[in-house]
């Protein structure tokens, strides 16, 4: 835990990380000693946490300007909650104080400007700067953290594996709430779509109930606040996605609709000859439309092989990605076997020959903040429902230079200046109405917005240090065990938590059937990726895939119910 | 009600299908996929003056569409295709509760009645009668 909290100080913008010892000093110091730190001890520190602020204060170089008092129990912390206090104190003056907050209540850690050296040394006991704050009031600036992790400490590390918040996060979904045969909902089945949590129903309903109308087109007072509510969703998604502006996004109907229309676009402006890569852990949204599009109109399609656990194979990428490729499209996570893609060397490869890159993130946004400039490609797609959002709504984001050249491919209402029936001709507006033509899901886009702005809040250092935890379990389990083959990589990195499996003797229909009596939903099948399942020379396989909600006790209950039902099979 | 789908008549069956030798003579091989699943069932059938007098079934899936490929080994010999179209519809018009009960000979298949309640394991169930109904097309 505290190394933890070390290596996100040291990744911040801050010049010097001291840590203050005091209870088993050595231990402490040998956890840490590859990282690049300071050690203080305090030989008081059974006098209270004051001798130890005290003690770091005293240490600091004469010229440090401010000091943020970081406390060893808030793993949750992020770098960037860290780098936001800094930023905020740069233009300050030097008896400054920034203070966290969320929409709720001030947090932790707090930054003190140097002119609040002398107070806190002089602190006593088990005083903590918080004490000080009362005298200092107009000295407070508060920066808005919206993260429950500054709220968060942890005494032992069981406890923040078991902790109290997951239970939190899970009550927020009603869905989960149900009993089902007599078994509390076990919900292992994110991958195929997630529940909605409370914040996103209400949305929902408080839009269709209080601001329905259409968008971008009524000018009475319910058109204006659903275009309100539109525009805010579409600026809740470019936020989430790190997207330049919100021009950058679309809004479809899911994943396979984004993929249709990107192809048949992209497709208007290609030569027969031209080639399409994709590779074999395609799901079939990601594979069928350039197939398709390929035969139509004479590209060829070339297929990034796989190696033996199922990671694409990228050793032979300069004889894929040829001068004539015009698009790359890869999955950023396998819905079966939860690999995450190496994008970085894609994009490389198919940027120094001109190809651009679309990247299927179906699988990829429900497991935390997405940024489409740092991961450098040319157009996201996603589905809502996989995140926490409503069906029936996906999204495309596209840098701006790119989706400005696209042609639409399907036409209608709210995407042109005008027609004129004698020349056939129309002005087609610019900018996102040009591909949503018709009466977009906007009840669905608020939804989405919501969900999107609700899972960006979320301690996502803890949700991936649990899932890590739980995933790892569950694969040691199942690699224990004599008839069952894992699909995907045998370890856990570079993946989000999605495993699936076959069993020598029993079909996954069957398991998945049996683990249903336990009320645990699970997926059984080809999961619409049968080059992928080809490759692993099966039919089917059972997987389970993990949402912010799921914890350990589920893993066990799952792993427990699994030996129940392969004991049916074979009795 | 679930769990009588898991009855030990019908894993007594699904084990004796895995347990079937292969044809060594065939006139008729007919591969079918369940769409939803990836189930997969290769039928190879010896015909006789438009009737089935040899058969065996190759099931790639579960355990319920063994069983019923096991039960269909059985029924299947001296039967011609207008038979299997009516037992075709009496199972479907079953398994979806429009018909009580089944008519002889298809009664065995009334194993599979607590498989009404689970509408995505109908298709695991009919897989291996639309099988030999595409062999005898």
């Amino acid at each position: 835990m505290l190394k933890q909290v070390t290596q996100i100080a040291l990744a911040s913008k801050a010049e010097q990380v001291v840590v203050v010892t005091g209870h088993e000093q050595h231990k402490v110091q040998q956890q840490l000693a590859h990282l690049p730190l300071e050690f203080i001890h305090n030989d008081e520190y059974d006098s209270g946490k004051a001798s130890s602020i005290g003690k770091g204060i005293r240490s600091l170089d004469q010229s440090v300007r401010g000091v943020i008092i970081m406390l060893g129990d808030m793993p949750l912390i992020e770098t960037q909650h860290l780098n936001c206090l800094i930023d905020r104190f740069e233009a300050l003056p030097e008896d400054a104080i920034v203070v966290p907050y969320t929409s709720e209540q001030r947090g932790n850690p707090l930054l003190w400007g140097c002119s609040h050296f002398g107070a806190l040394r002089s602190l006593t006991g088990e005083q903590g700067g918080k004490e000080l704050l009362a005298h200092f009031s107009s000295k407070i600036n508060y920066v808005a953290l919206p993260s429950s992790a500054i709220h968060m400490d942890f005494d032992t590390p069981d406890s923040l594996l078991s902790a109290p918040h997951t239970e939190l996060i899970r009550r927020q979904f009603p869905l989960l709430a149900q009993q089902d045969q007599s078994h509390a909902l076990c919900y292992l089945d994110s991958s195929a779509t997630t529940p909605m949590p409370q914040v996103v129903l209400d949305t929902m309903y408080q839009f269709e109930t209080g601001s329905r109308s259409n968008v971008g087109r009524g000018s009475h007072h319910l058109a204006r606040r659903a275009d309100q509510a539109f525009d805010l969703a579409r600026q809740q998604v470019a936020s989430y996605v790190g997207a330049a502006s919100k021009e950058e996004i679309i809004f479809t109907s899911g994943t396979t609709m984004g993929i249709n229309l990107l192809a048949s676009s992209l497709a208007q402006e290609w030569e027969t000859g031209d080639e399409i890569v994709i590779s074999k852990a395609e799901h079939h949204s990601n594979s069928l439309p350039w197939i398709s599009l390929a035969k139509r109109h004479g590209f060829c399609l070339k297929i990034i092989p796989l190696l033996a656990e199922g990671r694409l194979d990228l050793s032979k990428l300069s004889s894929i990605i040829g001068p004539r490729c015009r698009l790359v499209a890869v999955t950023h996570v396998s819905n079966v076997t939860g690999a995450i893609s190496d994008l970085t060397t894609l994009v490389k490869a198919a940027h120094t020959l001109g190809a651009q890159v679309l990247v299927d993130g179906a699988q990829a946004v429900a497991h935390g903040p997405i940024d489409v400039s740092d991961l450098g490609v040319d157009y996201y797609v996603f589905s809502g429902h996989k995140c926490y959002g409503p069906t029936g709504i996906g999204v495309i984001w596209g840098k701006l230079g790119a989706l400005n050249k696209l042609k639409p491919f399907f036409t209608g209402g709210g995407m042109v200046h005008s027609l004129d029936l004698a020349s056939l001709s129309m002005t087609i507006v610019k900018g996102t109405s040009r591909f949503e033509a018709g009466t977009p899901p906007i009840a669905q886009a608020v939804g989405l917005g919501a969900a999107l702005q609700w899972l960006s809040q979320l301690p996502w250092a803890f949700i991936k240090q649990q899932q890590g935890f739980m995933c790892q379990y569950l694969l040691e389990y199942l690699m224990l065990h004599d008839q069952i083959f894992l699909l995907g990589p045998h370890n856990n990195e570079a993946r989000q938590p999605i495993i699936s499996f076959t069993h020598t003797q029993h079909h996954a229909h069957d398991i998945v059937h049996l683990l249903d009596q336990h009320g645990i939903a699970t997926r059984g099948g080809h999961h619409c990726a049968q080059p992928l399942m080809q490759h692993f020379d099966v039919m089917a396989s059972t997987r389970v895939s993990l949402g912010v909600f799921n914890t350990m006790t589920d893993i066990k209950y799952f792993i427990n119910s699994l030996q129940q039902a392969i004991t049916t099979l074979e009795a | 009600m679930s769990s009588h789908l898991y009855s030990d008549a019908i894993k007594q069956l699904a084990r004796a299908q895995r347990e079937q030798t292969p044809l060594t003579q065939i006139d008729v091989k007919t591969t079918l996929d369940n769409p939803l699943c990836g189930d997969r069932i290769t039928t190879h059938i010896k015909l006789k003056e438009g009737r089935i007098s040899h058969i065996y079934q190759h099931v790639q899936g579960c355990l319920l569409c063994n069983a019923s490929a096991n039960i269909l080994t059985r029924l299947a010999i001296g039967r011609n295709q207008t038979q299997f179209e009516q037992g075709s519809r009496h199972l479907a018009e079953f398994l979806n509760s429009s018909s009580k009960y089944l008519p002889k000979p298809w009664q065995e298949f009334s194993m599979f009645e607590p498989a009404r309640y689970h509408k995505n394991r109908h298709t695991c169930i009919e897989l291996p009668l639309q099988a030999i109904l595409q062999s005898l097309e």
